[in-house]
């Protein structure tokens, strides 16, 4: 089945944009509406678009590594996020934070590497399952 | 800080042990005993300090609230322990490198070795129950992935799912005991508890916190009646066998005993449950070894057997009986492991391990040969060995217990059944004019014979040189008792009652190895029958438990959407009602002033929801309820809850997206209702959504507990340091519970790519990936 020229362009042009945009989401999420989830969820759907434009091995291709690998990447990235806090001597997944000076005083810490993960796990899921349901 | 790193550097090795065994064949296996080897010189680097009585101690905070810490507790049974399995685990890598050489699965059998071995060694190093039994379960999961390693047939995946499942039924138990133990004495660390231990003996629980730790000690050390699990996990590759059942694993149990000695000993409870089912267990394993055919089987029987004196020795308790536990642990570990692989070459070379079939291998294989013999002379208790110095330990410890004759008795028949055994597994299949299985045989490259020769003679110098054993087990029975230890060890001990016993069980044995064959053929004419048997008991249950769960199945699931529906907001209704009743019943009427943005929203949902029920083809339904989507989070959007109202929008958009991919399998638009069953259906949903209506008014009224809203406010920024409230919970507050729902998430799409795979198997074979 080929899908109309218009969603084709349409996908082309946009895809990149939803994913820049999710990612934004996933970074601000900290202070302002967004987050791991949101973020991956809008991912998620981009990729969605994609697939019903192109085809379901299109859209394999074009997110070069299985989703499997985004999910158990995106768990290990969690859970390493937690472990971090032990070699600090902290109880497992409390949050640590560095003050980046050069960056304007940019604040860093393992809650964005943990938001990171949930990203990537809700990517990797959601992308899974309209896969494998449109392969099937 | 080493100690914590060194075996997080075993599960690093793990996880890049397939991927090493890849780009370097030959080399990788052994580059991966490092591992193991630098476990042990650490541990070597600790022992002066230890064996001085200064335990290792160090603990890094995991969970502080539950009191779980990841701590580290090295005494002298840890070390003993840790070298055991981290020495024999080097020996048994490097075996396997010869013995699995070019096997496609490789990579993936050091992953699993190397997981087990690590997850070992924070067993016995553990100083926390908590992390203990993680540890403990790990072992379980891996020692399951390496018995069923030839995954590709029926009879090894059987076996290990029955290991599994019962050494993981113990396991539940286990960790009731444990929880018990903690909330009695408050604390989950072990020194504490161990210094604690008269709290727990003379606690109303004792009894239940006994016998459920020993439940999980049972299982996991196959003691009678759960030691079926054991002889059928010999279906693992030779060297998983040598390393699981001899020195490591099965031995788990047993540590966990002397771990908890201090603890739970010296009741008349503890020495009747230990002494019993391990007598039973030792006499059980001594009496059936021997007459086994399979070489990997007599092995099995004769671990069975000593893992049932170790048990029975526990139980007996005292200083003479701990020195023997420490004695017989050392020496069955140096003679069993090179006697599994010992056993494993002969299969190797000669493609059979049935006794009937080899004789006269010593021409072919004399290094194996060499082995066998010091190693079955160390089983069969002959001096000048470690197994001679142990023995003797054992009848000393039998007679002096407060049952002198019948102890002594069982020691003696353990001592002649192993006698035999040792003689079949490690000498037999050796002399003799060579059998056609012993002619064909190929010879074998020194990396068959080479550790294994190594650690058997170790038992041969332990046993001349007793000195270099004697500070470890003088360490280690006082580890286990909890208080100094003093006392020789020695390989002459002067004309003692032991002495004379050790002459009887000699002469008795070598009557059992002469007559070993003619009573092997008359036991194999004999039909055991009518004999209830363990492992028929646990085969019905295991068949029972399908039963019972297809038919609980059959009774509350239905494939039907609507009725599975109907119970749950039938349930609902049920339940909910009866709290709403216990809260003062319904809400008193609220006082609102609609503003028109609700008023409009409002009917939208309104009419998108009838117009869905109305719809008649798929995609009008689907696209109203979208409607329904975006209306509701234009209705959290009025309300200020931005993050629920963009996550309602991707949620919606991606259901309206997969609907769309779905859309062209499902089958045409049929109304199947009939007018009664609808009308049924719009009183109950109307009655839900009523009620539902009901309750939010309602929980507008309550005040069960201070709302935690307020902390959560209050704290996001100075100490999470962020505005946005909804994040700083997911991924600081409540990051715990994060990590579980991506973990659930995860289960969830390998569940979704299963279901679509079993659909696709029943259309097409299944192609056989590789590593």
């Amino acid at each position: 089945m080929k899908a109309s020229y218009l969603l084709e362009i349409a996908t082309r042009r946009l895809t990149p944009l939803l994913l820049l945009f999710s990612l934004w989401a996933l970074l601000r999420g900290h202070n302002a509406p967004g987050g791991g989830f949101i973020g991956g969820l809008m991912a998620a759907s981009a990729f969605g678009f994609y697939s019903i434009s192109f085809g379901p091995t299109a859209t394999r291709a074009y997110l070069r590594v299985d989703p499997f690998m985004l999910i158990g990447t995106g768990v290990a990235t969690s859970l390493f996020s937690g472990l971090l806090a032990w070699f600090f001597g902290k109880p497992f997944l409390t949050g640590l934070w560095t003050k980046l000076d050069w960056a304007g005083g940019l604040k860093l810490g393992t809650p964005l590497l943990f938001d990171v993960g949930v990203y990537l796990t809700v990517i990797g899921v959601t992308v899974s399952l309209l896969l494998h349901l449109e392969e099937d | 800080m080493s100690l914590p790193l060194l075996l997080l550097g075993g599960f690093v090795a793990s996880a890049l042990a397939p991927r090493l065994c890849k780009t370097l064949p030959r080399l990788g296996a052994l580059l991966l005993a490092i591992w193991p080897l630098a476990f042990a010189a650490h541990l070597f680097r600790l022992a002066p300090d230890i064996l001085a009585g200064k335990p290792f101690e160090h603990a890094i905070e995991w969970a502080p609230a539950l009191g779980i810490s990841l701590s580290f507790y090295v005494d002298e049974l840890s070390l003993l322990f840790g070298l055991m399995v981290s020495l024999v685990g080097v020996v048994v890598m490097v075996y396997a490198a010869s013995y699995l050489k070019g096997h496609a699965y490789l990579g993936r059998f050091y992953a699993m070795l190397l997981m087990f071995m690590t997850a070992m060694n924070a067993v016995v190093c553990s100083g926390n129950v908590i992390s203990l039994f993680i540890a403990w379960e790990l072992t379980g999961i891996s020692s399951y992935l390496l018995i069923g390693f030839k995954h590709d047939k029926e009879v090894p995946r059987a076996a290990a799912l029955q290991a599994l499942l019962i050494t993981t039924a113990g396991g539940l138990a286990l960790l009731a005991g444990l929880v018990m133990v903690g909330s009695i004495a408050g604390t989950y660390e072990l020194r504490e508890l161990l210094a604690n231990g008269d709290l727990i003996r003379n606690h109303d629980l004792y009894g239940w916190i006994l016998v459920l730790i020993l439940l999980g000690a049972f299982t996991k050390s196959a003691q009678f009646p759960f030691h079926f699990w054991l002889p059928r996990a010999m279906e693992a590759p030779t060297p998983i066998s040598a390393y699981l059942h001899s020195a490591t694993m099965v031995k788990l149990g047993v540590f966990l005993l002397a771990r908890f000695y201090p603890m739970l000993a010296g009741t008349p409870e503890w020495t009747a449950l230990l002494t019993f089912f391990g007598g039973v267990t030792m006499v059980m394993g001594a009496l059936r070894s021997p007459f086994q055919d399979d070489l990997k089987a007599v092995l099995a029987y004769s671990t069975l057997s000593v893992l049932g004196m170790l048990t029975f020795l526990l139980g007996l308790g005292g200083k003479v009986a701990l020195k023997a536990v420490v004695l017989v642990t050392i020496a069955h570990a140096l003679y069993k492991a090179p006697l599994f692989l010992v056993a494993g070459t002969v299969d190797h070379a000669t493609g059979t391990r049935s006794v009937r079939s080899l004789s006269g291998l010593r021409t072919k294989m004399p290094w194996t040969f060499a082995t066998g013999l010091i190693a079955g002379l160390s089983m069969l208790g002959a001096p000048p060995l470690l197994g001679f110095v142990a023995k003797e330990t054992l009848l000393d410890a039998s007679l002096a217990s407060a049952y002198p004759i019948p102890t002594t008795t069982a020691a003696a028949i353990t001592g002649i059944g192993l006698m035999a055994a040792a003689w079949v597994a490690g000498i037999k299949p050796f002399l003799g004019e060579p059998s056609t299985a012993a002619q064909r045989a190929h010879g074998v490259s020194p990396g068959f014979w080479l550790g294994p020769l190594l650690l058997a003679s170790l038992g041969l110098v332990f046993g001349l040189v007793t000195a270099l054993v004697a500070p470890w087990t003088l360490g280690a029975t006082a580890a286990i008792q909890g208080a100094p230890a003093a006392f020789k060890v020695a390989l002459w001990h002067g004309f003692t009652p032991a002495l004379a016993t050790s002459g009887i069980v000699l002469a008795l044995g070598t009557g059992l190895i002469a007559l070993r064959d003619l009573l092997k053929d008359r036991l194999d004419r004999i039909e055991w029958r009518g004999l209830p048997r363990p492992s028929t008991l646990y085969q019905q249950g295991y068949e029972a438990m399908f039963v019972v769960a297809r038919g609980l199945t059959d009774r509350t699931q239905s494939d039907s959407l609507r009725d599975n529906l109907s119970t749950i907001l039938f349930a609902f209704l049920l339940l909910g009602g009866y709290t709403l009743y216990r809260l003062g019943g319904l809400p008193s009427p609220p006082t609102v002033e609609l503003h028109w943005l609700e008023v409009g929203l409002g009917s939208i949902l309104l009419a998108a929801s009838f117009a869905a029920i109305r719809a008649r083809s798929m995609l009008n339904a689907a696209l109203m309820l979208g409607v329904v989507g975006f209306a509701m989070s234009a209705v959290f959007l009025v309300y200020g809850a931005v993050d629920l109202a963009i996550t309602q929008i991707v949620v919606d958009t991606l259901t309206v997206l997969l609907f769309v991919l779905v859309v062209h399998k499902l089958p045409r638009f049929a109304r199947l209702s009939t007018k009664k069953t609808m009308i049924r259906d719009a009183i109950l949903a109307s009655l839900a959504g009523i009620f539902m209506t009901f309750l939010v008014l309602k929980a507008h009224q309550v005040n069960v507990h201070e709302p935690i809203s307020g902390f959560f406010a209050e704290k996001a920024v100075p100490e999470a340091f962020g505005r946005n409230i909804v994040n700083v919970i997911l991924v600081d507050f409540r990051a715990l519970d994060t990590l579980g729902e991506i973990t659930v998430l995860m289960a969830g799409a390998l569940g979704v790519y299963l279901l679509v795979r079993s659909g696709e198997a029943k259309a097409k074979p299944r192609e056989v990936q590789g590593t």
